[in-house]
C-alpha cells in the first residue's frame, strides 16, 4: 500500500514538472503560444510559483501580448518581490509600451507606516509574524518560573513584531485590485456604457487600480488619480486569482503562496 | 310613497323602492347644505343584477365614477330545488349645487333581465349656516399675530375660510438663468372639528429649469383666525428668455365641518384653483468668451491640496464657487494652460451650502495636476465669469495665484502623465523579440498548494492554549506548595488509599486502616489527625452535610477498629476485609460531596 501511494505521490509531483519542461522546451522553440498555455496548465493546477509567471511573462512579451506580459510579471514579484529578472523584463515590457505608465501607488499613509513590508514576501513576512507569536508566548511561559523584567519587555516587542508581520501578511495576501490594460488601446468612460464620454484613453501594458468591478465594467484609477470606466475584457487582473487567457479565461488561485 | 325621517347623518332617511323590494333607493339626508355631501344608496336584489345607470343632474353633483360596492349572494333550497339571490349596494357621494327643492334622477338597474326604476325623491337645498370654530388649542408660530379673541374683529366664517390655497413668486421679471422663487401655500383653519382633503399636485412649471422643492408647515393667523399653512418652495430658472406663465394651482377636496344647525359633523366639495402668474425672462446680454454659464450671485475659492509633491506625482486643487444661482448651470472655471505639467478634466460634485444663505450652493472643481519639472512652480490665477443680475453685467472673479514647489523624481526620466495624448506608433512582434532576459529553468517546488488554514489556525490558536494550561498547572503547584489545608485535601484520597491497600503488609492491620481513615477524615475536614475520635468525626462530618449512612459506615469502622486496637476485641481477617471495603465506598462518597479545591 505504501509504495503505491509513494509512487502516486511522486508522480503527483512530476506531472507539473514535464509539464514546466515542455513548456519550457516550446519556448526555446519560438512556440510561444504553446509555452504560454503549458504554463497556464500548471497555474490552473493551483501552482503559485514566480518563476511560472515570470516565463509566462515572457511567452506572453514574445508574442506582443505586453499587457499580459506586464500583469504576469506584476504577478512573479506580488511572489517573490526580490526577483531581478523579473523586474528587469517589467521594465521593458513597460519600455515597449506606448508609456511606462507608472504603477498606481498605495495610500499615502500606507506608504509611510509600512516602508519596511515592501521588500518582504507573503511568505516571510508570515513565517516572521508567527515566529515572533510563538516568541511572545515562550517569553512569557518562560516568566512563570523566572519573572524577570527584560522577559515581559521582551514579549512586549514579540507582541509588537508579531501584530506587524501579521499586518504585513494579511495585506500582502488581500492586494488592492490591480489590473493591466490588455488591448492596444481601451476607452476609460465617464459611466459603465459604451455610449458614455470617454475620459482618457489607457494604453496596452498601462496599470490601473481597480476599486469597483461588475460583470462588464471596472472603475479604474491610474497613477495620477485620473478615475472612469473600461471594460473588463479590455484589462487583465493581476490576481489572486489569476485570469489565464490562454486557457479562454480560467481563473485559478486565491491565497498566495510561495 | 316617501317617508323621511331623521336619526343621524349616515342614517338612511329616505327611500324609494321599486318592483316589490328588488330595487331600494335611499339618501343619507333629505335637507342638505349647498355643496353640502350626501350619499345615495342603491340597493338591487335578484338572481342577476346589473350596474345602475345615474343620469347626469342639472342640480346635483353626483359621483357616478368611484361608488364603492357591496355584494353578498344567498342560497335556498326549497323542495329539492336550489335558487341564488344576489344583493349588491352601491353608494355614491353627491352635492347639491343650488339653494331650493329638487328630486334626484330617476336611477334604473337590470333585474334579471327586467329594467327597474328608483321612485322619486325630493331633496330641500338650503344656504350653508355660519360656522362657529372653536379653537384647536395649540399656540401659534413665533412672530404670527394672536388669534382675535373679540368676535366683533373678526369677519364671519363660511366654509369658504375653512381652505384656502395661493401661489405667487419673488418677482415677476428675471434674466435668462436667474433664480426664480415660487412658493404654494395651503392654509387650513386650525379648530376642532374642521378638516380637509389634503392638497396634492403642484403649478405647472414648464419651460423652466426646476431646483428641489423644499416643504415646511407652520401656524399662522389669519383674518382672526388660526390656521395651519403647508408651504412648498421651489427654485426655478428659466431657460430661455421671453413671457413665461406658471400654472394655476388646483384643489379639489372635501372641507368637513361641524353643522351649526345639528351640530353633526357636515361634508362639503370644494374646489379651488389659483391664476396664471406671468413671469417676463429677459435675454442675458452679449456672452464673453470665456463665461461660465453661472447667473446669480458667487464668490471663488481654491485650495492646493500638497504644494510640496514629487515630479510625476500629482497635487490636487480644489476651486470652490460658492453662491446663489443654478448649481447645473455653473461650469467650470478657465483653467489655464500650465507648461510645466498636465491639468487633468475637472471633477465636480457639489452640495448645499450653510454659510450664505438658505439658497446657496456650492460647487467644487476638482483638478489633479501633475508637474512634469521640477523646481518652485507657479498656478497662475483661475478666472470664473458669472452674469449678476444685480449690477445687471458680467462680473470675472479670480483665485489667488498658488505656489507648487516640486522635488526631482529620480525614477522617471520620462514622465508619462495618463491624460496627455501618448504616441501612437505601432509595435510589431519583432521589436517585442529584443532585450527581455531568458526564461528560468529550475521552478523550485511546482506542487499545488494546499490549504493553509489548519495550519495557520494551529499556530495562531496552539501557543495561547499551552500557555494558559502551563499557567493553571504552575498556579496549581504553587498553591500546593503554600496551602496546607488544599494539599492535604488534594491528596488525602490518594493517601488514605495507598494505607488501605498497603495495610495488610503492616504489623497491626486494624491499627494502620484506623490511622489511614482518621488521617483521610483530618485531611478532608480540615481537622487535627491527632485524637480524632469516631464521635469527633461523626461530629464534624454532620457539620460537613455528609449523608447519615456514609457517616454511619466512618463511624463504625472507627469504633471497630477502636474496639480493635484498644478494647482487645481483635478483627478476623474477613471483618478486617469487609471494613476496608466498606471505608473504600465511603471515601468515594465523600470525595463526590466535599469539593477537592477545599472550602
Amino acid at each position: 500500500m505504501t509504495p503505491i501511494l509513494l509512487a502516486a505521490l511522486l508522480l503527483g509531483a512530476n506531472a507539473f514538472d514535464d509539464v514546466f519542461l515542455k513548456a519550457n522546451e516550446a519556448y526555446e522553440a519560438g512556440r510561444y503560444a504553446e509555452a504560454a498555455t503549458d504554463y497556464e496548465r500548471i497555474v490552473a493546477g493551483d501552482v503559485a510559483n514566480p518563476v511560472v509567471f515570470y516565463n509566462l511573462g515572457n511567452a506572453y512579451y514574445r508574442q506582443g501580448r505586453l499587457g499580459e506580459a506586464v500583469a504576469n510579471y506584476e504577478r512573479a514579484l506580488r511572489l517573490r518581490p526580490g526577483f531581478t529578472a523579473a523586474r528587469d523584463n517589467l521594465e521593458q515590457a513597460l519600455r515597449a509600451s506606448k508609456r511606462a505608465l507608472p504603477r498606481p501607488l498605495p495610500p499615502a499613509w500606507e506608504r509611510s507606516l509600512l516602508a519596511w513590508h515592501y521588500g518582504l514576501s507573503y511568505r516571510l513576512a508570515w513565517t516572521l509574524g508567527v515566529l515572533s507569536w510563538l516568541l511572545m508566548w515562550g517569553l512569557l511561559a518562560v516568566r512563570l518560573w523566572w519573572p524577570l523584567r527584560f522577559l515581559r519587555r521582551g514579549a512586549a516587542v514579540m507582541a509588537v513584531l508579531a501584530v506587524a508581520f501579521s499586518s504585513s501578511a494579511w495585506i500582502k495576501a488581500h492586494p488592492p485590485m490591480l489590473a493591466v490594460v490588455v488591448d492596444e488601446t481601451v476607452p476609460v468612460r465617464f459611466g459603465k456604457s459604451d455610449a458614455e464620454k470617454v475620459r482618457f484613453e489607457l494604453y496596452a501594458g498601462d496599470r490601473v487600480s481597480v476599486d469597483q468591478r461588475d460583470a462588464q465594467w471596472s472603475r479604474v484609477s491610474t497613477v495620477s488619480g485620473e478615475r472612469g470606466w473600461a471594460r473588463n475584457d479590455q484589462l487583465i487582473l493581476v490576481g489572486p486569482p489569476y485570469e489565464l487567457p490562454a486557457l479562454n479565461g480560467v481563473q485559478a488561485g486565491g491565497e498566495p503562496s510561495a | 310613497m316617501i317617508r323621511s325621517f331623521h336619526i343621524g347623518p349616515l342614517v338612511v332617511l329616505l327611500a324609494g323602492v321599486a318592483a316589490a323590494g328588488q330595487l331600494n333607493v335611499s339618501v343619507s339626508k333629505s335637507v342638505v347644505g349647498v355643496d353640502e355631501v350626501f350619499f345615495i344608496q342603491v340597493t338591487a336584489q335578484g338572481g342577476g343584477v346589473s350596474d345602475p345607470k345615474v343620469p347626469d343632474s342639472d342640480d346635483f353633483d353626483i359621483d357616478v365614477q368611484s361608488p364603492s360596492l357591496s355584494t353578498s349572494r344567498s342560497v335556498q333550497i326549497i323542495n329539492g330545488h336550489v335558487s341564488s339571490t344576489l344583493k349588491s349596494t352601491w353608494r355614491y357621494r353627491a352635492s347639491a349645487k343650488r339653494k331650493g327643492k329638487f328630486t334626484l334622477p330617476p336611477i334604473t338597474v337590470r333585474i334579471d333581465g327586467k329594467v327597474e326604476t328608483s321612485r322619486d325623491i325630493v331633496i330641500t337645498v338650503k344656504d350653508t349656516a355660519p360656522l362657529q370654530p372653536r379653537a384647536a388649542g395649540r399656540r401659534s408660530a413665533p412672530g404670527a399675530s394672536r388669534r382675535h379673541d373679540n368676535p366683533r374683529e373678526r369677519k364671519q366664517l363660511t366654509v369658504d375660510d375653512i381652505v384656502m390655497i395661493e401661489s405667487f413668486v419673488d418677482k415677476n421679471e428675471v434674466y435668462q438663468g436667474e433664480r426664480l422663487l415660487l412658493t404654494w401655500r395651503f392654509w387650513l383653519l386650525d379648530a376642532r372639528r374642521f378638516g380637509a382633503s389634503r392638497p396634492d399636485g403642484r403649478p405647472s412649471v414648464e419651460g423652466f429649469y426646476e431646483g428641489p422643492v423644499e416643504n415646511t408647515q407652520y401656524a399662522q393667523s389669519r383674518d382672526g383666525y388660526d390656521y395651519r399653512v403647508y408651504e412648498w418652495r421651489q427654485a426655478l430658472y428659466a431657460t430661455g428668455s421671453g413671457d413665461y406663465a406658471i400654472g394655476p394651482w388646483q384643489w379639489n377636496g372635501v372641507v368637513e365641518y361641524p353643522d351649526p344647525q345639528t351640530g353633526f359633523l357636515a361634508s362639503v366639495r370644494r374646489s379651488y384653483r389659483t391664476p396664471h402668474i406671468e413671469v417676463k425672462v429677459r435675454p442675458l446680454p452679449k456672452r464673453p468668451e470665456d463665461f461660465t454659464g453661472a447667473v446669480g450671485t458667487f464668490t471663488l475659492r481654491s485650495s492646493l491640496l500638497d504644494n510640496v509633491v514629487t515630479q510625476g506625482v500629482p497635487t490636487t486643487l480644489i476651486v470652490r464657487v460658492v453662491g446663489e444661482g443654478n448649481p447645473d448651470a455653473i461650469g467650470a472655471p478657465v483653467m489655464p494652460a500650465l507648461p510645466w505639467g498636465h491639468v487633468s478634466d475637472a471633477e465636480t460634485e457639489y452640495k448645499s451650502s450653510d454659510e450664505e444663505s438658505e439658497w446657496s450652493v456650492e460647487k467644487a472643481f476638482i483638478y489633479r495636476i501633475t508637474p512634469r519639472e521640477a523646481g518652485a512652480l507657479t498656478i497662475p490665477p483661475i478666472r470664473f465669469v458669472y452674469f449678476s443680475p444685480e449690477k445687471e453685467a458680467y462680473i470675472t472673479l479670480e483665485t489667488e495665484a498658488r505656489e507648487v514647489f516640486v522635488e526631482p523624481s529620480d525614477e522617471n526620466a520620462d514622465l508619462v502623465i495618463v491624460g496627455d495624448s501618448a504616441p501612437r506608433e505601432e509595435h510589431s512582434v519583432h521589436i517585442l523579440g529584443q532585450d527581455v532576459l531568458a526564461i528560468v529553468k529550475e521552478s523550485g517546488d511546482l506542487s499545488a498548494r494546499g490549504s493553509e488554514v489548519p495550519l495557520n489556525t494551529a499556530l495562531v490558536l496552539l501557543p495561547p492554549v499551552f500557555f494558559a494550561g502551563l499557567y493553571t498547572w504552575r498556579r496549581k503547584r504553587k498553591r500546593l506548595a503554600e496551602d496546607s489545608v488544599y494539599a492535604r485535601r488534594h491528596f488525602a484520597r490518594a493517601v488514605a488509599t495507598k494505607c488501605l491497600h498497603n495495610m495488610d503488609k503492616a504489623e497491626e492491620p486494624v491499627a494502620e486502616m484506623h490511622r489511614a481513615v482518621r488521617q483521610y477524615l483530618a485531611d478532608v475536614l480540615g481537622a487535627a489527625r491527632a485524637g480524632l475520635s469516631s464521635q469527633d468525626a461523626d461530629r464534624l462530618l454532620a457539620d460537613q452535610g455528609i449523608p447519615d449512612e456514609l457517616r454511619a459506615t466512618f463511624v463504625k469502622v472507627l469504633r471497630a477498629c477502636e474496639r480493635g486496637r484498644y478494647g482487645g476485641a481483635a478483627l478476623s481477617e474477613v471483618e478486617v476485609e469487609a471494613l476496608r471495603n466498606a471505608v473504600l465506598t465511603a471515601i468515594d462518597g465523600v470525595e463526590r460531596i466535599v469539593p477537592k479545591e477545599g472550602r
